[in-house]
């Protein structure tokens, strides 16, 4: 393929990905602790388009490869609007932070806090794992549950425990686990104490997804995919003419 | 593949149909005494990585990001939202409200009990009160035949004027169940609620003491639905529908596109 298409090519594939990544923040409009993805264009186009599997650049041709896409995606982590829900055990986080949840033995972290109870009376996700607080999972057992500002656990006027709101530090990267679980994406980063947030109860917090955002954006992809694709029918013309015209004799 | 976005907007699509049935089922509540409105509520599905962060690049560095690409949307449960209902005067008798939190104990005909926030009780043959369903409340209260007036206290006592009498009798006290976790419990439908172990263990009592709410008698708890608040989100759910219908006519715009680069 001539090096001219194929990084046309390669702008089409980042419309592509960004047309993905916008479906799935579209499809997620209403979900709970969602924070949107967004994708941008890596700066490093230069380099062959061609590579390995693996990464290695390539030199010369074989089967088995696959196109750079020049693209990249991060987690918008604005705050979403706050819903209320007068749930006693509905929590949303004012300001930054994470929740702390504990998933099979790891600990990942969400700001979706519609939270409710097992068969043990341990605070858990909708899904069932159990949120962490000061010294592990928390138990409630009692009737009259009020949760502070600061995260304090008040059963029946006794403060039992403690609910973990934890940051990572400034420019940590975040990546999505699925099911609005964020872990950072280099596991040795600690998360601290998470300083000037605040826990809302009877509150979640809903998507940070923007719909005028998202469809502005999706007829940007699509006209961006399309304007790649003018340039390569035109290019298609411009070869085809050097190859069935250009040396005809009569 | 631009095929993904199908998919993914698919997703979102199947997620605002629920929506909408939730919603749906929320205003056709709107005067369901004792009702409580339902949310449902998402999760994101699986993330694809289709370059982890720090692989190296084609030029021998190292990206800096890669690119996350997430699968769409899908239901994980309906949350019932247990706010107060705004309060109706009937004047009626039997009509109790619970200001506050707690619940109405009702027995069931399999034995097992339920729990309401609807005080809109009747008499049965036997001068029993019961639900509209014929559902006795739970400890049963017999009202005398012979009773012209009937006064329930904010405390949950029952006392009756029975005919020829001055003074009133107390016949019973309604008691009423709180839970740590209102949200938990199951709807069965019939205004009625069953414990689960989402919900905790109810504790029952006497309505005023121990953070239970107190009763109100002629008046009755209404749903706690909003149409103005319905419509809205009904509204939001339909623009979200058309938002990810969008995505997959794009999806499509593209594929006709890419198709049409053969000619």
């Amino acid at each position: 393929m001539s090096g001219e298409l194929s990084s046309i090519l390669s702008g089409a594939l980042i419309q592509e990905a960004r047309l993905d990544v916008l479906a799935n923040n579209a499809a997620n409009i209403h979900t709970v602790g969602y924070k949107e993805d967004k994708v941008f264009r890596l700066p490093d186009t230069q380099g062959p388009i061609w590579e390995k599997p693996d990464g290695t650049p390539l030199n010369g041709m074989t089967l088995n490869t696959q196109i750079i896409v020049p693209v990249g995606s991060f987690v918008n982590l604005d705050a979403g609007r706050m819903i209320q829900t007068h749930n006693t055990l509905d929590l949303a986080i004012d300001g930054k932070g994470f929740f702390v949840v504990q998933v099979g033995g790891k600990q990942l972290y969400t700001r979706k806090g519609d939270f409710t109870l097992d068969a043990g009376g341990t605070l858990v996700t909708q899904e069932g794992h159990p949120v962490m607080g000061r010294g592990g999972p928390i138990t409630i057992n009692g009737t009259d549950v009020e949760i502070t500002p600061e995260g304090g656990v008040i059963v029946d006027g006794e403060e039992t425990d403690q609910i973990e709101i934890v940051a990572f530090p400034e420019s940590t990267r975040v990546l999505k686990s699925g099911d609005c679980f964020f872990e950072p994406a280099d596991p040795n980063v600690q998360p601290g104490p998470a300083e000037g947030a605040s826990i809302l109860q009877g509150f979640v917090e809903g998507s940070n997804v923007d719909p005028i955002r998202v469809m502005t954006e999706m007829i940007d992809a699509l006209r961006g995919y399309e304007s790649y694709q003018k340039v390569m029918l035109s290019m298609n013309d411009t070869i085809s003419k050097t190859v069935n015209e250009v040396g005809r004799i009569s | 593949m631009s095929s993904r976005a199908l998919s993914i907007a698919a997703t979102g699509m199947q997620a605002q149909t629920l929506n909408i049935d939730v919603i749906a089922n929320n205003l056709a509540n709107v005067s369901t005494p004792g009702f409580k409105r339902s949310r449902a509520d998402f999760q994101d599905l699986l993330y694809q990585n289709l370059r982890p962060a720090g692989s190296a690049s084609a030029a021998g560095t190292q990206v800096p990001t890669g690119l996350q690409l997430g699968q769409g949307t899908r239901p994980v449960a309906t949350q019932r939202l247990f706010m107060q209902g705004d309060y109706q005067v009937t004047k009626n008798e039997l009509d109790v409200a619970i200001e506050g939190d707690g619940f109405f104990q009702i027995m069931q005909p399999n034995g097992e009990i339920a729990y309401t926030r609807s005080g809109s009780f009747k008499l049965n043959s036997e001068g029993k009160v019961v639900t509209s369903d014929g559902y006795s409340l739970e400890p049963e209260i017999t009202i005398p035949r012979d009773a012209v007036s009937v006064t329930i206290g904010s405390d949950g006592t029952v006392s009756v004027v029975q005919a020829g009498q001055v003074n009133t009798v107390e016949i019973g006290t309604i008691e009423i169940a709180r839970f740590a976790n209102p949200a938990g419990l199951r709807a069965i439908g019939r205004n009625l609620f069953l414990q689960t172990a989402a919900s905790g263990d109810p504790v029952t009592g006497a309505p005023g003491a121990e953070g239970r709410g107190t009763l109100s008698q002629g008046f009755l708890e209404m749903s706690n639905v909003s149409v103005v608040d319905e419509m809205v989100n009904m509204i939001a759910a339909q623009r979200a529908y058309e938002i990810n219908s969008k995505a997959i006519q794009a999806s499509d715009d593209m594929l006709q596109m890419a198709n049409n680069l053969k000619r």
